[in-house]
């Protein structure tokens, strides 16, 4: 990581000004703890074209304005003016074609709908239409998901802050990273001259961090420590609903577990409030299903489960599975692994839950803790029963038709396949509802998880600094709008 | 003098003022020290209290961990069958992060933990005879502090196991934040080695985070656990705190624990209560000695007015003015004295006009009888005269006795109703520069024949200059001839009479000195008053007289006597130059 040459860019006069810099704790993701801190180095310094608001509507980055082509066969952007990468290079409707044709050759697997671009024109120094063989209602959510690099230099974006050093090679993990304003950055220049960011491998040992002053903000608070952090009077809680759920995904390759009255059983044998309770310390909400409920077309008005273990299992003895002697097992009606990732106490507790819940009715789940490593190495080879992990809905329906669509998953899981390809399809609001409203009823009819808690996260800042942020929105997501907080002098 | 107003001052400072002040002094320092001592023992108890419960959590726990043992030790359960009470149990109680059951030899049996235990078996020095065990607080892979309890599952004859619990910190943590003093009391607990395990305020929490790390301040509340540790009798002091607060602070050990408790409150709020009542009572006391002074004052201000009302009537009064009385209100003593004064005014007044018609008819009397003394014997001697000119009216040479007699008689009869005369208005005098020697000189020598006739030496002694003074003669012999036969007439024969002169600076001074009787102390005073005599008989007016004509001369007479001793009358003039011309006295 150290030794790379220091990238240069031109700076314009500033005033001369104290150093203004703040020290972000990233624990790191429990599913993707291989990510290292490379998700949130990418937030802060490589943008897209679009955004997704939080109602699952496109909102301006890159692109200031957009519109679809008369029968969605086209989509048109116009750029934000005076963008520049971090080494000055000007980002023109010219270059942003030539940087979207590259990833459309080698599309990235978060994306649904950019195999339908068929070509790119040019219409003038800040527009370019992509052209589309068919309508693809998730364009807008994958160009979110499409973050432009440098033609040459791979890691520069035109983000508000850039890298002070290269990155490491890819097979290393970034521990640390040192972030620095982009002077030239086309909304105006960061009040935060410099970012540290340091990724811990648990929440609880940033938290500590936090304690000890070694870190000005953290990423994540957990929700044991929650009250203590909300009680000093040096930090700020910044509290928000992300669009992340965390679920138990049944593999339809078990022979229980692929039959939907079992998974509905299931489903119905969770105390979800109860765990939002015991294992979020209240902080979190109950969920019902893998859609943002935040997002325009979400329907409220959709079929859900309530806890009900009798109910459970009824369907479970109407299924013909009755409760058998097992040696060295408890009497159950069938057996499934739940693999999720080691060393994790609120994973442990989650699985503890359920398997407390599963019980009840007489279902038995052995837990496997895994390293992140073998974790996703058999869930990429679908050697598992079922997996209890967080999961990113999107704010568009995009992660949904990710997540849940058998040309994308490993599941086998394929009883969404029509309705999800009906909604990428999609021409206007009225189509999108219909199709969301029945995307409800699918889930629910043959879930492919028990969906259990969308958590509250809580992001913790140091009122050494101001955030304006709208409350109930992710404060990280503007950084580069923080500042130092006006000094007290104390008499 | 000591005034009564000086006297009231003090009577009220000392009978009110001051035991009021020396009470107030006591209560304010009694009600301080005694308040803070409540508060001392109040928050210590407090103190014990939070120990006692941080034991029965400690002991809550191990009773959980027994339970847990005693369940586990029911016969044949099964791996999942023990995994799941223990998972059930680490759900139920928060307050254990993980549970493990080690067999004997410390072979895991069960846990809790999906992940697989960290936790292991006591070691054999931390574990009581009871069986239980608390390990010695350590550092977890966060840098915060834990630790972890462990019960023996004994097993009838063979080794026992243990069940091992890690204490959830974060639930700790809350038991400690929920004890609160006042609005900023907090507690701590530290551990034996003076780590910190937990810290009531909200915004100290990290030194527990910093507490064991490299270049981790040291704390007060460290020495003081330390000290009570040392001396179970220091549970009390007072610091600084890191946020640079005065704090009172007392201490407890948890029972059966090597940890302390500290409950620290700021001193301004621990004696807040003993501040504002020692506030409040000397807010009562100045009342109290305002009042205890306005009202004083006032009452005494009614009260001696009326004294002072007394006093100048009582003055008025002896000044003269006998129509002076008062009017004393009230219904007490004072207005009866009031009262008392009016009437005697009044009955002095009577009194007074009995007085003066006595002395005027006594003065009347003396002037009569000295009238008839001094005129009975010329107009006798005139009458019988009178008579004898009728039979003998044709003798020539009593025809001249007979105007002889009258003549001298008449003389007596003027000089007596002139003296009556000069008394009553001022004196003519023609004044001149006189020798004060020769005057005196010729009066002795006309006085020397009556002096010798009486058996008495009279002599006079003339001072070593000549002195002069600005003097009528005839006045200023008369006055020689007073003195000079005043002291005849008062010794008795063989004894001496001296006139002598002295020149002090610009004053001349003469004195006459006899040797005579001497004038009682009493008549002294009085003795040139008008018609005052120690003569039997006589007006009495010729000291009178004398010493009208000495001050009408601007100079001064006074008098000296000793009763069996003698007299001198001493007659004092201011000096003046000699005349060009030297007038003869005569």
């Amino acid at each position: 990581m150290l030794g790379l040459a220091t990238i240069s860019c031109a700076k314009p006069a500033q005033t001369p000004r104290e150093t203004v810099t703040i020290r972000i704790g990233v624990p790191t993701p429990a599913s993707r703890p291989q990510l290292g801190l490379s998700n949130s180095i990418d937030n802060l310094t490589v943008e897209s074209l679009l955004g997704i608001g939080w109602d699952g509507r496109p909102i301006e980055e890159l692109v200031s304005e957009w519109d679809w082509l008369p029968g969605r066969r086209g989509f048109r952007l116009r750029l934000y003016p005076n963008i520049k990468f971090h080494d000055g290079t000007p980002l023109d409707a010219a270059l942003a074609r030539d940087i979207l044709l590259g990833k459309l050759a080698k599309p990235s697997p978060m994306t649904v709908g950019l195999g339908s671009v068929a070509g790119i024109d040019v219409e003038d120094n800040r527009t370019f239409v992509l052209k589309l063989s068919r309508p693809e209602a998730f364009l807008p959510a994958d160009l979110a998901n499409v973050t432009l690099y440098h033609p040459t230099i791979a890691y520069l974006g035109t983000g508000p802050f850039r890298r002070l050093t290269a990155p490491p090679p890819s097979s290393e993990i970034e521990e640390e990273v040192t972030l620095g304003s982009f002077d030239d950055y086309y909304r105006g220049r960061p009040q935060i001259d410099v970012v540290e960011m340091k990724r811990y491998m648990e929440q609880r040992t940033a938290w500590a961090e936090l304690m000890r002053g070694n870190i000005d903000a953290l990423h994540e608070v957990t929700p044991s420590s929650l009250d203590f952090v909300e009680a000093q009077s040096s930090v700020k809680t910044f509290p928000f609903s992300r669009p992340y759920y965390i679920q138990l995904l049944f593999n339809m390759r078990h022979p229980a577990l692929k039959q939907a009255v079992v998974r509905q059983a299931l489903s119905q044998g969770v105390d979800r409030q109860a765990l939002v309770d015991l294992a979020f310390n209240g902080r979190g909400v109950p969920a019902e299903g893998p859609l943002w409920p935040k997002h325009w077309a979400y329907s409220t008005a959709r079929k859900t489960f309530n806890y009900n273990p009798e109910a459970a299992t009824l369907r479970l003895d109407a299924a013909g599975y009755k409760v058998v002697k097992r040696p060295g097992a408890m009497p159950s009606r069938f057996r499934f692994t739940c693999l999720t990732v080691a060393k994790d106490p609120r994973y442990e507790r989650i699985a503890s839950l359920l398997q407390k819940y599963f019980q009840e009715i007489h279902v038995d789940m052995d837990v496997v803790a895994l390293s992140m490593n073998d974790l996703v190495a058999r869930l990429e080879k679908g050697d598992y029963d079922a997996t209890l992990a967080e999961r990113t809905s999107g704010r568009s329906l995009a992660w949904t038709y990710l997540a849940y669509h058998s040309s994308k998953v490993s599941n086998g899981y394929a009883a969404a396949d029509a309705v999800l390809d009906r909604l990428r399809r999609a021409t206007d609001d009225e189509e999108t509802r219909a199709g969301v409203s029945d995307l409800q009823n699918i889930l629910y009819d043959d879930p492919p998880a028990v969906f259990l808690v969308w958590p509250i996260v809580v992001r913790a800042l140091s009122t050494r600094f101001v955030a304006d942020i709208e409350p109930g929105h992710d404060v990280m997501t503007n950084v580069w709008q923080w500042r130092s907080a006006p000094r007290v002098n104390h008499p | 003098m000591t005034r009564i107003t000086s006297r009231f001052v003090l009577l009220i400072a000392s009978a009110a003022i001051a035991p009021l002040m020396l009470y107030g002094a006591v209560s304010v320092a009694h009600l301080g020290t005694g308040t803070e001592q409540s508060v001392r023992e109040g928050n210590l108890r407090v103190a014990e209290q939070v120990g006692e419960q941080i034991k029965q959590y400690i002991v809550h726990n191990q009773r959980v961990l027994r339970s847990i043992g005693l369940e586990l030790r029911a016969a044949n359960l099964e791996l999942w069958q023990q995994t799941r009470i223990l998972k059930d149990y680490a759900i139920d109680f928060p307050e254990l992060r993980e549970i493990s059951v080690f067999g004997p030899g410390g072979r895991l049996v069960a846990t809790s933990a999906v992940s697989g235990t960290s936790l292991t078996v006591p070691d054999a020095a931390n574990v009581g005879s009871d069986g239980m065990s608390v390990a010695p607080l350590s550092l977890d892979r966060d840098g915060l502090p834990t630790t972890t309890l462990a019960v023996r599952i004994p097993h009838g004859d063979q080794s026992s196991g243990w069940v091992v619990g890690e204490l959830a910190l974060e639930e700790l943590w809350r038991m400690v934040d929920r004890v609160k003093i006042g609005q900023e009391g907090h507690a701590l607990l530290l551990a034996e080695n003076q780590r910190l395990i937990a810290h009531g305020d909200a915004d100290q929490k990290h030194y527990i985070a910093s507490s064991g790390q490299p270049g981790a301040p040291r704390l007060p509340e460290q020495d003081f656990a330390a000290a009570l540790l040392a001396d179970k009798s220091r549970n009390q002091t007072h610091y600084v705190d890191e946020g640079g607060g005065d704090m009172l602070a007392v201490a407890a050990r948890v029972p059966a624990l090597p940890w302390v408790v500290v409950v620290e409150q700021p001193t301004d709020e621990a004696f807040a209560v003993a501040a504002t009542l020692r506030r409040q009572l000397l807010v009562a006391i100045t009342l109290a000695l305002l009042g205890t002074v306005v009202l004083g004052s006032l009452w005494s201000r009614s009260f001696i007015s009326r004294i002072f009302a007394l006093k100048r009537a009582t003055r008025a009064i002896a000044e003269g003015r006998l129509d002076e009385r008062v009017a004393i209100g009230g219904r007490d003593e004072i207005h009866e004295l009031g009262d008392a004064f009016n009437s005697m005014a009044d009955r002095l007044v009577e009194l007074q006009d009995d007085v003066r018609k006595q002395e005027r008819q006594a003065m009347f009397g003396k002037i009569a009888a000295g009238l008839v003394h001094d005129l009975s014997h010329p107009i006798q001697n005139i009458y019988n005269s009178c008579k004898l000119i009728q039979k003998m009216f044709d003798d020539l040479e009593y025809r001249d006795t007979f105007k002889r007699t009258v003549d001298r008689e008449m003389v007596i009869v003027k000089r007596v109703l002139e003296d009556l005369r000069n008394i009553a208005r001022p004196i003519p005098l023609e004044r001149f520069p006189i020798e004060i020697d020769r005057s005196i000189g010729e009066v002795a020598e006309s006085m020397q024949q009556l002096a010798e006739t009486a058996g008495l030496t009279l002599r006079v002694e003339a001072g070593a200059r000549a002195a002069y003074i600005e003097a009528d003669l005839f006045a200023l012999g008369r006055v020689y001839r007073n003195l000079i036969i005043n002291a005849i007439q008062a010794t008795a024969p063989g004894g001496d009479i001296v006139i002598a002169t002295a020149v002090e600076g610009q004053r001349v001074r003469i004195s006459v000195a006899d040797t005579g009787c001497g004038i009682p102390p009493d008549k002294l005073s009085t003795i040139f008053d008008d018609f005052v005599t120690t003569k039997r008989r006589g007006l009495g007016l010729g000291l009178a007289i004398s010493k009208k004509i000495v001050e009408q001369l601007g100079g001064q007479i006074g008098v000296t006597s000793e009763v069996g001793k003698g007299t001198t009358v001493t007659l004092d003039f201011p000096r003046t130059q000699a005349p060009r011309i030297a007038l003869v006295a005569g």
